[in-house]
């Protein structure tokens, strides 16, 4: 019913606060101060998580729709799928795609090397990832050219670097030409 | 009290301000929030239904590339009352299929049901077992489920069939012969002969189903006169009822006649002597239509006598033109005839003899008579000479009281008018009769005049007819033994003339008729014959004696056991027409090379078409060719179904071989009721198999089936083929010290083993091909194989796992040689790989 500054009032000694409550204001502080701490390093590492989580999907959404588009230019007699050295089993795919025009072709690679994404053509090499995990294309029949499955999978560690994140996405790309 | 004491205050707020200004704060704090997870919920939302649409876009987009054929309508369905209405969607062919992406979990449904347009335009949806119409509808959804509630996303999409032409229209009627039900008639729509009915017994009922549209019936019958009804149309759906034939039998009768050759002067008659030896004559008739000159240029006679075979020639003085039907007298110079052959008789009375008449242009006889007692004691001839065929030989030419025997004076021989020409009728009703008949026999052609009258009165014994003057019509002449007569009534078959030229052309449909008669070069149409019902009409004689221009094809059809079949329609150069009740068949054909053959078009289904190919027909010759034989028409029947509920499969292409040279002797499309029927098989064993579309993707149990076709009864059941999908699917997990691997393990399924690490793709060098599959998130995979009792499947899986910050590859797993797998169609098997 009374605020406390009428309490102290009442009592009608000199202004000042008792040790008791100091000691209660200091411990409600410090328990608030530990808990507000341990809330935001966990927000922290939350807000850090869901932004690898986004970049990585990015990553691999972006990834796997350069490499569908490239694909659904490609010439499917063309497609040579194998691994650059010291990388996992069918790791790379070359082929020559239509570019611009209809009659003028390129010959494409993407492949993985280490944790890269690489993405050559005769103009250079580019970086189309640097959190790959495993990347792997397939003919789920070899007897049917115009059929690949690709898969593959980023990973990116967050700062606390335990923590680690992970998108993996399989596509069926169905090879036009 | 309390307004001046909260007036008076100024040194902070009550609990009472600090606990509302807090409750104010909560609120519009708790509104703010609210209104952010809205907006991001609305996002997120967005960005799902995006996802769904694409994900049923996706399956919408496979189905269709699939035939129309292989799109299976939804046999068993699933309902979710999750929805409202309830979500009805196929379990069975496409099952519902959970897809993660991007963390939302999303559930696919597929169904696809039969739908026809009705006549309105709009769509009706149909059971999955009625007739196909076409037309089927895809419809796929996608549902997810949202802070507890379940969405959903739909499409729906029409795959119409690009080739078929559905049965969805159905003609019937009944078949009948005045009011009684008539059986085995032919109905065929004349636009469109391949679908036809056939009335059964005993109620004359028929019925086919047919496309939509116009059409105009014919029905036919063998031995009844066809009919054609008005162009009706059968609509989609309700069938076409009533389309009734009363058909009229063909009534029938027979034209019955003779054919005769006149090709050549005739030796007439023969008298050996008038009062005196001298006074002898020969008498040559010409029966033919055009006029022969007789003088010792062109004519040639010979004499012999009895007991010799000595031939004389006679010398033949004068020349007389002797006119179609006309008659020439040639003897001594005594008689005064218009050609002579000097005063000495040549030949003697008493006595047998012979006469011979040559073409002395060819050096041909054109005729001849030998003549002599049927004892021996007056002997024509010695070694036939002057005979044709056997000599004349009556037993009036025996010695006897009144009679020295053989060709006395005042007597005669004479050539008959007709085959039963006698003595006394050639005196009297045919005694204005060309004499004409020549059978090439002496002993049928003559008669012996011997009334031992020796006047030239009406009963003469001879009575020459003098020289050019005197015609006679002939009412015989050579029989045109094997003439051909026919009549183009379509029901008759031909008749042959037999050796007296007599023919009787049986069943021939009442109306009126030309009758041909064809031997060699020379033939006759008949004028008009009418022909009555039950009725033999009588015609001619006739002698052949116009040039024919065409060649004639004859011949007989039987079926396997020899019987000849009666009906069978005949072509030839343009020409048909069906055989008679005996199987026989005359075709006409210009001279040349052509091909005959018999039931063309397999028009009697009972029976197969069959040819005799390069027939070389001449000008006025019949040509008889060898029986043709007709196999009767083997049927294979089977059915063609889905694998599951047995979903019947329309439009299949399913092909019988022959099981020995492999070649394809019929093929067939399913029904829409998924049977099939391959006609006209001739017996043996044929291999049966449905054509599989995509047969790496597709299996058939059997795969074929060999059936043998005898041409008795039938028809011979191939039994039910059931089309399944091919392919199997090995399935599992991979791990990795018991946990799951989410990265992803690339797996290899092969018949024949992969080495240590899988060869570049696409693999060169051919052999079994690879089947490939990565593991997915939650470290399952699953490879699909085509599913086959043998040989088993090889799999293999690559894990490369990070240890810091480098990739190492861990030993390969395998399931090989004595762990192969064995995947049937259809079938999954598990297998777990474990590092």
């Amino acid at each position: 019913m009374h605020g406390a500054f009428r309490i102290r009032e009442k009592r009608g000694g000199p202004p000042g606060y008792t040790l008791t409550e100091a000691v209660i204001v200091v411990a409600v502080l410090g328990t608030l101060l530990f808990l507000g701490a341990k809330l935001s390093i966990q927000m922290a590492r939350l807000v850090n998580l869901n932004s690898a989580r986004v970049e990585i999907q990015r990553d691999a959404r972006s990834a796997m729709a350069l490499l569908e588009r490239g694909l659904r230019q490609a010439d499917k007699t063309t497609v040579t799928i194998s691994q650059k050295p010291s990388q996992p089993p069918h790791s790379s795919i070359t082929f020559t795609r239509f570019i611009k025009g209809g009659a003028a072709t390129e010959q494409v690679q993407y492949y993985q090397e280490g944790k890269h994404l690489y993405m050559e053509t005769p103009g250079g090499k580019r970086v189309i990832s640097d959190t790959l995990r495993l990347l792997s294309f397939t003919y789920p029949k070899s007897g049917d050219l115009g059929l690949i499955a690709v898969s593959m999978s980023f990973e990116k560690k967050t700062s606390g670097g335990d923590t680690k994140t992970l998108q993996m996405s399989v596509e069926k790309v169905r090879l036009m030409n | 009290m309390a307004v001046s004491r909260v007036a008076l205050r100024s040194d902070g707020f009550t609990l009472t301000e600090v606990m509302i200004a807090g409750l104010i704060m909560t609120v519009a704090f708790l509104g703010m929030t609210g209104g952010f997870m809205y907006i991001a919920r609305g996002s997120q939302q967005s960005n799902t239904k995006t996802l769904a649409s694409n994900l049923a876009q996706e399956q919408i987009g496979l189905l269709k590339t699939r035939s129309y054929y292989r799109i299976m309508a939804t046999t068993s369905s699933a309902s979710d009352s999750s929805f409202s209405p309830n979500m009805v969607y196929d379990k069975g062919y496409y099952p519902p299929e959970k897809i993660q992406v991007e963390g939302q979990i999303f559930e696919r449904r597929t169904y696809v049901r039969k739908v026809t347009q009705n006549a309105t335009g709009g769509m009706e949806y149909l059971s999955w077992n009625s007739p196909d119409h076409g037309l089927k509808e895809i419809a796929v959804y996608v549902v997810w489920q949202d802070k507890g509630r379940w969405r959903k996303l739909e499409m729906a999409s029409l795959e119409q069939n690009p080739r078929r032409a559905t049965m969805s229209a159905r003609i019937e009627g009944t078949a009948r012969r005045g009011g009684t039900p008539l059986a085995n008639v032919r109905v065929v729509p004349l636009e469109k002969t391949s679908q036809a009915g056939l009335s059964v017994s005993p109620t004359g009922k028929y019925n086919f189903w047919i496309e939509p549209g116009t059409y105009t019936l014919h029905a036919s019958l063998s031995g009844y006169w066809p009919q054609t009804r008005p162009p009706v149309f059968a609509p989609a759906g309700s069938p076409v009822t009533g389309q009734d034939f009363n058909l009229a039998w063909m009534q029938r009768g027979h034209i019955s006649g003779s054919a005769f050759l006149r090709d050549h002067l005739v030796i007439s008659e023969v008298c050996a002597g008038v009062g005196t030896d001298d006074v002898e004559y020969i008498e040559l008739y010409n029966p033919t239509t055009w006029t022969w000159r007789v003088n010792s240029a062109n004519i040639g006679l010979q004499v012999a006598a009895g007991g010799s075979s000595t031939v004389t020639d006679l010398t033949l003085t004068g020349s007389a033109d002797v006119d179609s039907h006309h008659y020439c007298l040639i003897g001594t110079d005594s008689l005064g005839a218009p050609i002579k052959y000097g005063a000495i008789q040549r030949i003697t009375a008493g006595q047998g003899g012979a006469v011979i008449l040559l073409d002395k242009a060819t050096g041909a006889r054109l005729d001849s008579v030998a003549w002599g007692s049927s004892n021996s004691t007056k002997p024509p001839p010695l070694g036939g000479v002057g005979a044709e065929g056997s000599a004349f030989r009556p037993t009036t030419m025996n010695p006897s009281a009144t009679n020295v025997g053989g060709l006395t004076l005042n007597q005669s021989i004479e050539r008959k008018a007709t085959r039963l020409s006698d003595r006394d009728s050639m005196h009297g009703a045919e005694i204005s009769a060309g004499n004409a008949w020549d059978r090439n026999s002496n002993n049928l052609d003559w008669v012996h005049n011997d009334h031992g009258h020796a006047d030239a009165s009406s009963h003469g014994d001879y009575s020459p007819l003098q020289s050019i003057l005197n015609s006679e019509t002939p009412l015989a002449g050579t029989p045109a033994r094997g003439a051909v007569v026919f009549a183009k009534d379509g029901l008759s078959g031909p008749a042959v003339a037999n050796a007296n030229g007599d023919f009787t052309l049986t069943n021939v449909t009442t109306g009126t008729w030309n009758v041909y008669i064809t031997s060699d070069s020379v033939r006759k149409v008949t004028p008009s014959t009418t022909v009555a019902n039950g009725v033999i009409t009588p015609s001619g004689p006739h002698g052949l004696d116009e040039t024919s221009f065409q060649g004639y094809i004859t011949g007989t059809v039987k079926d396997f056991t020899g019987a000849p079949l009666n009906g069978i329609v005949v072509s030839a150069a343009g020409n048909s027409l069906p055989t008679s009740a005996d199987g026989t068949y005359f075709l006409e054909a210009p001279p040349g090379v052509t091909d005959v053959v018999a039931n063309p078009g397999q028009i009697d289904p009972s029976y197969l078409e069959a040819s005799i190919n390069g027939v070389q027909v001449d000008l006025g010759r019949v040509k008889k060719l060898p029986d043709i034989v007709l196999q009767t028409g083997g049927a294979i029947i089977g059915t063609v179904v889905n694998a599951g509920l047995g979903d019947p499969l329309a439009n299949m292409v399913v092909v019988a071989s022959d099981s020995v040279s492999g070649v394809e002797k019929g093929s067939v499309l399913t029904q829409t009721d998924g049977t099939f029927r391959i006609d006209r098989l001739p017996p043996g064993t044929y291999i049966v198999s449905p054509v599989l579309e995509d047969p790496e993707n597709e299996s058939s149990t059997p795969l074929s089936q060999s059936v043998p076709v005898s041409s008795f009864g039938g028809p011979f059941s191939a039994g039910t083929f059931t089309i399944g999908g091919a392919t199997g699917y090995i399935e599992g997990t991979v791990r990795r010290n018991g946990k799951p691997i989410t990265t992803g393990v690339l797996l290899y399924a092969r018949e024949s083993p992969i080495g240590l690490n899988p060869p570049d793709m696409p693999p060169s060098g051919g052999g079994p091909q690879y089947f490939g599959a990565t593991s997915d998130a939650e470290g399952r995979f699953k490879i699909a194989v085509r599913g086959q009792v043998s040989p088993k499947y090889n799999v293999y899986a690559w894990y490369w796992e990070w240890q810091g910050n480098a990739m190492v590859p861990l030993p390969r797993k395998a399931y090989e040689g004595g762990t192969a797998v064995q995947v049937q169609p259809g079938q999954t098997v598990t297998r777990n790989f474990d590092w």
